[in-house]
């Protein structure tokens, strides 16, 4: 009875992790088959190799740390796809009905960026950045323990077009 | 409520075999992974096998360039096999990738583009290094690699940035690399 009872929390504990980004993980299945779309897809296990590195200055060591805190990192995007402000704002609407609270939003004529977090506690478990310009869509979301004082380094080290707008996080106010 | 004797002894029963599958799943040495490249290597049409160690990839950076050796810094062996065309066709991937999963390594990294297909399968052993094997496919092309130990994330995106051709040995294509040893350039 005591072992039925383990499982069915461990079993409720892994489906409850799957309904928290379910939006995110439909926005992937619905174009995973598509081949005009680039599809990226890391583990947690990669990140986590890199706890291993030995680092003798301060900042790699600070970023190597805050990369092995990480769970996962998913991309989907395409550079020419038809009504591309359509999918972008459906996207949008759809991730927005749900748990997450808005970071940071960039227009700038050519192309929309929203940064959206989900918080559990003090801790960012998710971060998603949704990009729509006249004909290119992204979705990337970043998943794991996420510290809002490593993001500017970690979109950084990403080295994906967009996350560089991040580095700004730097320049706002700090929260009291 | 106290475990009976029948119960322990029902555990004790399951605890067996259920160690045993433990035992076999952590197996440092797993003869399927090695018998596979080495069947590769013997296949016709496995047009040619590069071997690299920690001087030989120092070698490639012809400007000494610190960032790509702390890039490499981790490796111990890394080892690119390239498949000719025909080969290419022949070789199921789908088989080798079952034996990868029998040999305990799991999918870290995938990529998918329009023309392009990588894929990351990785093991992390507790007192070894950790091994990757890549399995890259671009348009008709076919190539994999071997990697044990760990590449050094901190200085790739500079890398990729500030990435010229030309600062690097071509060691897939032998007159593009005698020119460059000759110092003659495109």
């Amino acid at each position: 009875m005591k072992r039925i009872a383990i499982a069915l929390i461990v079993l409720m504990a892994s489906l409850q992790a799957f309904a928290q980004n379910d939006v995110i993980s439909s926005l992937f299945e619905q174009y995973n088959d598509n081949p005009n779309f680039t599809k990226v897809s890391i583990s947690s296990k990669m990140f986590e190799l890199f706890t291993k590195i030995d680092a003798s200055d301060p900042d790699d060591k600070a970023l190597l740390d805050a990369i092995g805190k990480l769970k996962g990192l998913k991309v989907i995007a395409a550079d020419s796809v038809a009504d591309s402000r359509r999918v972008y704002q459906d996207a949008v609407n759809r991730i927005q009905k749900k748990n997450y609270s808005e970071l940071m939003s960039v227009k700038d004529g050519k192309e929309d960026m929203l940064f959206m977090i989900r918080e559990k506690g003090n801790i960012i478990e998710e971060l998603v950045m949704v990009a729509g310009g006249h004909k290119s869509f992204m979705v990337l979301s970043l998943y794991g323990e996420i510290d809002l004082s490593s993001i500017s380094k970690l979109s950084k080290s990403m080295n994906v077009k967009g996350m560089e707008q991040l580095q700004k996080l730097d320049d706002k106010p700090k929260k009291k | 409520m106290k475990a009976t004797h029948s119960d322990r002894r029902s555990t004790l029963r399951l605890a067996g075999p259920v160690l045993l599958l433990a035992m076999l799943m952590q197996s440092p040495e797993c003869p399927a992974q090695h018998s596979l490249f080495k069947a590769l290597r013997e296949q016709p049409g496995t047009e040619r096998a590069f071997y690299f160690y920690p001087s030989t990839l120092r070698m490639i950076n012809l400007t000494k360039n610190p960032d790509f050796n702390e890039l490499i810094s981790g490796i111990e062996k890394l080892v690119i096999y390239r498949f000719d065309s025909a080969q290419n066709q022949a070789l199921d991937l789908n088989l080798f990738r079952d034996s990868l999963f029998g040999c305990a390594f799991e999918e870290w990294m995938s990529v998918q583009t329009e023309d392009m297909d990588i894929q990351v399968f990785g093991l992390d052993r507790r007192r070894r290094s950790p091994e990757m094997i890549a399995i890259v496919r671009t348009g008709g092309d076919l190539m994999m690699a071997d990697l044990l130990g760990i590449i050094n994330p901190v200085r790739l995106p500079e890398l990729i940035r500030n990435f010229n051709s030309a600062d690097y040995l071509n060691v897939f294509d032998p007159e593009a690399a005698k020119n460059t040893a000759d110092g003659k350039t495109d």
